[in-house]
């Protein structure tokens, strides 16, 4: 080996150290830049699974705010269908009157005037009978109609699962007014 | 409903040799209004038929049990205290299933507690009705042994 081969070998030596310390640092720094994506990474992750939420969120928000409004509206149709159950039954009470205290009086005069008809040799006291029954099934009707003209006066009484006007009640016109 | 005609009623001769020859069918009637329980007893007796009368359904229910057997058809108003027809006709189908029942009604949305119940009635009598709409039911349910006349 030459004297200037030495030398420059000599020289070359810090140059080395230096190389390896930039060496080094470099690969602290990667690491570092490494550490700092994978970071980076989970809190984009983090990000993203929070956006998912906010999503599912605002989703069961929707349903929550589709099935309110589904509420409210059932609400206002059961409120409906009660107003008019209430008022079918209040025509309901006085049709079941109706047909409780005129249908019956109608078939006791249907069924005299048929059994006149069909005995055609019928006594007079048998006949007298038959008239009797018919008249008063024809005062009962005549009763009701005048009882249910003052209706407003007129309380229900129940019969089975249906409230009927109560046609025997002591009640009377202007009896409300008196009390 | 009803018409002007007159009817031509057998007479009472002739029914009481009819009524010899065959049983007469027997009908149990469950009404409430005395009036028109009489009118029935009378309508029925006339065309041949032998008649048990009840106020209510209890005692509609009652004679049933105590006549085994013995009703061709029974007849019940739906509208009664205590027991109503409906009640009396369950009874009565599952005790007898084939006997006919028919139910006196004049109100339409009675029919809907038929609907709930477990039996069926034969036919619906809808008051007021006459004695021919009567015998007209009757006449689809029983056999030949009544006489019914010809309004």
């Amino acid at each position: 080996m030459s004297g200037s081969t030495k030398k420059e070998l000599l020289d070359e030596s810090p140059l080395q150290e230096e190389l390896a310390r930039l060496q080094k640092e470099l690969a602290e720094m990667r690491e570092e830049l490494e550490e700092t994506t994978r970071g980076t990474l989970a809190l984009y992750n983090e990000i993203d699974n929070k956006n998912a939420d906010l999503r599912r969120h605002q989703q069961q928000l929707e349903k929550k705010n589709q099935e309110l409004s589904r509420a409210i509206a059932d609400l206002k149709t059961s409120e409906a269908a009660r107003i008019r159950a209430a008022k079918t039954a209040a025509i309901g009470n006085i049709v079941v009157t109706y047909n409780h205290e005129i249908n019956n009086p109608l078939a006791i005069i249907f069924g005299a005037l048929d059994l006149i008809r069909m005995r055609k040799n019928m006594d007079r006291e048998e006949m007298a009978v038959q008239m009797d029954r018919i008249n008063r099934a024809a005062d009962r009707i005549n009763d009701v109609i005048s009882k249910i003209k003052q209706y407003e006066n007129l309380l229900p009484k129940s019969y089975i699962n249906w409230n009927m006007l109560d046609l025997d009640s002591k009640s009377t016109p202007g009896e409300k007014d008196k009390s | 409903m009803n018409d002007n005609s007159t009817v031509d009623l057998l007479p009472n001769e002739q029914l009481e040799e009819r009524s010899l020859s065959s049983p007469k069918p027997s009908m149990l009637i469950a009404e409430d209004e005395a009036d028109l329980l009489y009118l029935f007893q009378q309508g029925l007796e006339m065309i041949g038929a032998e008649v048990f009368c009840a106020e209510n359904g209890q005692k509609a229910w009652e004679l049933f049990l105590d006549h085994k057997g013995k009703f061709d058809l029974v007849i019940s108003d739906i509208f009664m205290p205590g027991m109503n027809g409906v009640e009396l006709m369950n009874r009565v189908k599952k005790h007898s299933p084939t006997t006919p029942v028919f139910l006196i009604t004049g109100y339409a949305h009675l029919h809907t507690l038929v609907e709930e119940s477990n039996h069926k009635p034969d036919a619906y009598l809808e008051k007021p009705f006459n004695l021919p709409d009567l015998y007209k039911l009757i006449r689809k349910h029983t056999d030949g042994s009544l006489h019914f006349p010809n309004f």
